[in-house]
């Protein structure tokens, strides 16, 4: 593979590999810096790389291993974000529901980024990129068995953190007009 | 909407076996209607998973600073390549070295013909003193060769018959005795007083 067709089938990877790094590294410069080592290694490979079947989940795979590498060698605790706990879902009994989409996307996200690293991907892949199981398994080298029970442990606990904050936040919001009155 | 077969599909979600199809229409539910109370948590999720994974956009240059990381690797590469050459070099010219001194070493020192292998000293000697003239006559032989450097003298010999010159000024010196014979003429000219010798006898 010369470098004209490195650029144009490779290179287009880029945004899909960085918000892939991005979930399992929860740091923007971390993300950034695994994606440029991981074109390096892509770019050390291409010669190679018309080898694989499916050069998207080659190059998933190599990003997924790279990061996860990264984040055992350097023994970088990552900051668990959990002040998601502390900011619970005001409801207001009487209005319509008005969803935030910023609300949204902030809540979910920080849930999802504190779940354990493999659920963290296999949720990634699918509910967010819409991968098959198939691709998924292509990339995690895991079988579909065990990514369905990983993707169903993860949407589980979603739901339980997103429960929680809305039980949360219609308790606080009872108590708070109970004072009122 | 069928309220029920949100439920279903949910069911399946959950526990991990909806197909790519069935999440899409759980999609498109949640972020069309407005939904019941106890699906507000799955309205939050779907709706991020609609929107939210594409919340963390990279960097608009991060196409940039890889291609630029690439070839700063290539180049780093190849300055490398030509540091190694360098070091290959030198390193094998000192292999040279070494394997040149290692092999004289092994053939002066330890050369086995510096063994003695003759009991007889007397004959030791004559065959020595055979193999020595047997060389002495090869390097006759080719101090031979080196004769026709004596043609060399011949020609510097050729060059003292310039000292012959000088053979010519001596013969020259004769004329100098016509000198002396005028002068002896001289002695003629007394002839005409020889009284005056008288007198002064």
């Amino acid at each position: 593979m010369n470098s004209e067709e490195f650029r144009n089938i490779v290179l287009p990877l880029s945004n899909k590999l960085y918000s892939f790094a991005f979930r399992i590294l929860k740091r923007r410069e971390e993300a950034e810096d695994a994606i440029q080592e991981v074109f390096l290694k892509l770019w050390k490979l291409r010669n190679k790389l018309k080898e694989y079947r499916s050069l998207e989940a080659f190059a998933m795979t190599v990003t997924r291993n790279y990061c996860l590498d990264k984040i055992r060698t350097t023994h970088t605790v990552l900051v668990e974000d959990n002040y998601y706990y502390n900011d619970p879902i005001m409801i207001d009994d009487t209005e319509d529901r008005k969803l935030d989409l910023k609300d949204a996307v902030s809540h979910v996200k920080d849930i999802i980024n504190n779940l354990p690293e493999q659920q963290r991907m296999v949720i990634h892949l699918r509910d967010i990129e819409g991968n098959s199981y198939h691709e998924i398994s292509e990339i995690m080298k895991e079988n579909v068995n065990t990514l369905r029970v990983s993707v169903s442990r993860a949407r589980t606990k979603v739901r339980e953190e997103l429960n929680k904050l809305y039980q949360n936040g219609s308790k606080e919001n009872r108590t708070s007009i109970a004072k009122i009155l | 909407m069928d309220l029920k077969r949100i439920e279903l599909l949910l069911q399946r979600f959950y526990s991990g076996e909806s197909t790519i199809e069935e999440e899409k229409e759980l999609k498109d539910f949640f972020t069309t209607n407005d939904v019941p109370r106890h699906m507000w948590a799955e309205q939050e999720l779907f709706t991020y998973y609609h929107v939210g994974g594409k919340d963390e956009k990279p960097d608009k240059e991060l196409e940039k600073k890889i291609i630029n990381v690439i070839k700063g690797a290539e180049q780093e590469g190849a300055k490398r390549f030509a540091k190694r050459k360098k070091i290959l070099y030198m390193v094998s010219s000192a292999a040279a070295v070494a394997a040149i001194l290692i092999v004289s070493y092994f053939a002066f020192i330890f050369n086995p013909s510096m063994q003695d292998t003759y009991d007889n000293p007397e004959i030791a000697y004559l065959q020595a003193k055979e193999t020595l003239l047997f060389v002495s006559s090869k390097l006759n032989k080719g101090t031979e060769d080196l004769q026709s450097l004596s043609k060399f003298d011949k020609a510097t010999t050729q060059l003292s018959n310039i000292s012959k010159i000088g053979y010519g000024t001596r013969s020259m010196y004769a004329f100098s005795l016509f000198g002396s014979g005028i002068k002896e003429l001289e002695n003629l000219s007394r002839i005409n007083d020889p009284l005056k010798d008288d007198d002064q006898r």
